[in-house]
This record gives C-alpha cells, structure tokens and sequence, in this order.
C-alpha cells in the first residue's frame, strides 16, 4: 500500500542518455493528488523520456522515483495499475474495434463491471457512437479520444498524457480540458507536456520548464497566464531556435 | 479465473481475433507451405524413392518454413502503434503475455499443418490417415517447441529493422535439435512402427520443449524490457 500523507509521485535526480550526451540530467519534481503539472520544453528536451521512465517503460541512467511515498517498481502489478499513460503512440489494435480495444484493456486489467465502465468512458470522451468500428477507419481525433479512453479505463490514480490534445478538434480540446479537470478534482495527478498552452492552462496548477535536461524554472499556474507562458518559452528556448532556424 | 489465466486468454483471443479479421498471417502461412510440398512433389520422382524415409524431413521443412511467417507477424502486430507498450503497461505477469502469444501460434501454426498434410499425403503418396493420431502427437510435440522458442526469439527480433531476416538465423540454429528429433520420430511413424519405437525421439522432443518453454517464461519479461 502506499502512504496517502507522501506526494503521488516524487521523482529525484532522474537522469537518461542514448549512448551519446544525457538528454536529461538530473530531474527532480513532485506531484501530489489534485496537481496538475504542466511540463515545458522544445521538441527534443526529453519530456517523452521522462514520461515513459515514470511510466516504467524506459530504465533511467540514474535517479529514483517513488510512487505515493514507495520505491517505483515498474514489474509490481500494483504501481502499473496506479498509472494511466497517453503517448506519441495509440497504444491500440488498429484491426480491432474500439470497443474490443477497451475490453481487451479491461481483461489486463481485472476491471470489475468492465462493460459498464466500458460504456462509461466512451461517453466521456465521446465516442460513444462508433464504438464498433474497426479503429482503423478512425480519424487522427477519434483515435486520440480512444487512446485516452483507455488510459482513464482503469481509474488511475497519476496520468502521464504526452501531447494529449494532439489531432483533437476545439470541441474535443474543451472536452478533454473539462474532463481533465474534473479528473483532478475527484483526485487524480496529472503530468502533462503539450504546446496548446491555452487549453491545458485550466488542468494544470503548476508549471515547470525543461531546458538542457534540468527543470530551470516553473511556479503556479497563476503566475503564468497564457501571454507570460508564450512568452517565457520564446525567452528560455530563443537560441536555441535560432540555431535550429540556421540548421 | 485468476489474474494470470484471464491474462494468456486475453492475449490468446485478443490474437486470435486479429488474424480472423485480416487473415493476413494464415493466408501467408497456408500457401506457403503448400507451396513447399507442391514444389517438393513435382521435383521428386516418388515412384523412385523411399518418401517414407525422405518425406518426414520434406514435412518439417514445410512447417518450420511457413511458422516463421506466422512468428514474425505475430509480433509485428504488437509494434505496431506501439501495443506491445500498452501489454507492458497492463498490471500482468509478462509470463503470461509470452503464454498468450505462444498459444496463439501454436494454433495457428497447427492449422496450417492441417491442411498441409492432406496435400502432403496426395502428392508424395504418403498413406498417413492409418497412422493419423501417431502423427498428430509428434507433430503437436515438435510444434509446442517450435512455438515456444519461435515465439521468445520473435519477441527478441521484433525490435531489428531486420526482423524478418533476423529470426530465421537465429530460430533455426537453435530448433535443429527439435527438428531432427521430430523428423526421426515422424518417419518411424510413416512407416507403420509403433509408436514406442520413437519414445526415445519423444523424449528428446519433450525435453528440449520444456527447456524452451521455461526460457521463455522466465526470459520473455528481459526480452520485452529491451
């Protein structure tokens, strides 16, 4: 069991490399239940590696997290089941239907009355009307809402979305914007990177930078409405977009 | 049903299923290995040879030649849209993914050898249906552990730009033992001796089937990892 009384997930000195230079040095970060933490960073900062290590899917270099105040041990059943996980990827059957997808998920996981539960998360992300559809005839939307339906399956307790709102319409965007937050607000931690700054804003309570794989600067979300976030970004990654633009 | 069953028949259907829908492996694999014994019908004479002490080795080709299409799919579907990431997210004993995918194979490869020994039967004159359940036990015995270990090996290959080639260098090698345990054992039932003359072929097939199965279960969480 974990200890209500320790943060969600505490992460320290988390470093990784590909064989060449480390892309992330020494990370250390905190989140506790009803947090939203909003993680910036230019392409290639390493937000997906860190998300995928806490996810347990990718060994660090270095560095320990723990999950509700215990050591995080990916081969533990139990931490698996307190992490839900939205990346770059679906994560699904194309061949299957998106129901099957979510049934299959639910035998993995042993959710009890999966065919209500099922159900349910077809309507909370809307896609409630074409559930028996071969996922391959998805659009890049209905995909993404399918990819979070099965994320939110199982009720984890800590969500690692990596560019969530990716391929979703403005009305889906507010979707999973108000979804997200009533997420939190029933008790889940949310650590989330994205671009579309305006729509996150509202899920998350904290904001944190990534540059040279170290977190150099974050705060409150009220301390960064949309214009200074946008505007801190250009700031901190400005050379190295300029370098980039040169490239 | 406990964790770890519901766990090898969510992956068993789960596959299942897929190939239902596309029937992409079966199709691949079937024609295949028909394929094999029709060329090796028309290239030998069987008037001339003894296809009761050659046709065992013609079999075997045929199967472990067509199973390799059917392991190579079977995961190329799991790194698709990144689906073997949500396996290792899912609260499971990766053993029993490594079961699930066997069982899967394991039935797909049998049911093309079903329909391959027919063929085989016709076109090299091979009476088989007098020796058909003898048949049937060796070749479950050798396919077990050609699904097992074909089946670790597919998941260690999958993650190579150069799977489809990388497998086969790799499975072969190290299912020769099984190979040729399963063809001596194939060819003494073809020509009408008992069973019990094969025991100690059974017995090597046996063996090496639970080696490759523990390996595999006890591996199979390391190959994922990497």
């Amino acid at each position: 069991m974990t200890d209500p009384a320790q943060p969600l997930l505490q992460v320290a000195g988390i470093q990784c490399g590909y064989g060449g230079p480390q892309v992330l040095k020494g990370i250390d970060l905190s989140l506790s239940a009803r947090e939203g933490l909003l993680l910036l960073g230019p392409n290639g900062a390493g937000k997906s590696t860190l998300l995928r290590i806490l996810a347990g899917l990718q060994k660090p270099g270095g560095g320990t997290v723990a999950l509700g105040g215990r050591p995080f041990r990916p081969e533990d059943p139990d931490h698996r089941r307190r992490i839900g996980f939205v990346s770059h990827e679906s994560l699904l059957y194309h061949g299957l239907s998106g129901r099957e997808n979510l049934r299959f998920t639910a035998e993995l996981f042993a959710i009890p009355r999966a065919a209500e539960r099922i159900e349910e998360v077809l309507r909370l992300v809307g896609l409630e009307w074409v559930p028996e559809r071969a996922v391959r005839t998805y659009s890049r939307g209905m995909l993404q809402r399918l990819t979070l339906a099965r994320a939110l399956l199982h009720r984890p307790a800590l969500l690692l979305l990596d560019e969530p709102m990716t391929g979703l319409d403005p009305a889906g965007r507010k979707q999973l914007e108000s979804l997200m937050v009533e997420l939190r607000s029933a008790g889940a931690g949310i650590l989330m990177t994205t671009h579309e700054l305006a729509y996150v804003r509202p899920i998350a309570t904290r904001v944190a930078f990534l540059k040279g794989g170290k977190l150099v600067e974050g705060g409150a979300v009220e301390e960064y409405p949309v214009e200074r976030l946008e505007s801190r970004f250009l700031e901190l990654y400005a050379k190295r977009t300029e370098r980039e633009s040169r490239a | 049903m406990n964790a770890y069953l519901r766990g090898v028949f969510g992956v068993l259907r789960k596959d299942l299923r897929l190939e239902w829908r596309s029937r992409e492996a079966m199709t691949a694999m079937a024609f295949f290995s028909l394929l094999v014994v029709v060329l090796f019908g028309f290239s030998f004479q069987t008037e001339k040879i003894d296809v009761r002490t050659t046709a065992p080795g013609l079999l075997w080709v045929a199967f472990s030649f067509s199973g390799v299409l059917g392991l190579n799919r079977s995961f190329s579907l799991e790194r698709e849209n990144g689906a073997l990431r949500a396996l290792m997210l899912a609260p499971l004993d990766r053993s029993a993914i490594f079961v699930g995918k066997m069982l899967s194979n394991l039935v797909m490869i049998g049911l093309v050898e079903a329909l391959t020994v027919p063929l085989f039967s016709v076109l090299l004159r091979v009476p088989v249906l007098s020796c058909l359940p003898q048949l049937t036990l060796v070749t479950c015995l050798g396919t077990l552990g050609f699904a097992a270990v074909g089946t670790l090996l597919a998941g260690i290959s999958s993650g190579s730009r150069m799977r489809e080639v990388l497998l086969p260098l790799i499975l072969y090698p190290i299912w020769i033992p099984i190979l040729v345990a399963s063809v001596e054992a194939t060819g003494t039932v073809l020509s009408g001796k008992p069973l019990s003359e094969a025991g100690d072929w059974l017995t090597l097939i046996g063996v090496f089937d639970l080696v490759f199965l523990g390996v595999g279960f006890l591996f199979f969480e390391a190959v994922l990892e990497e």
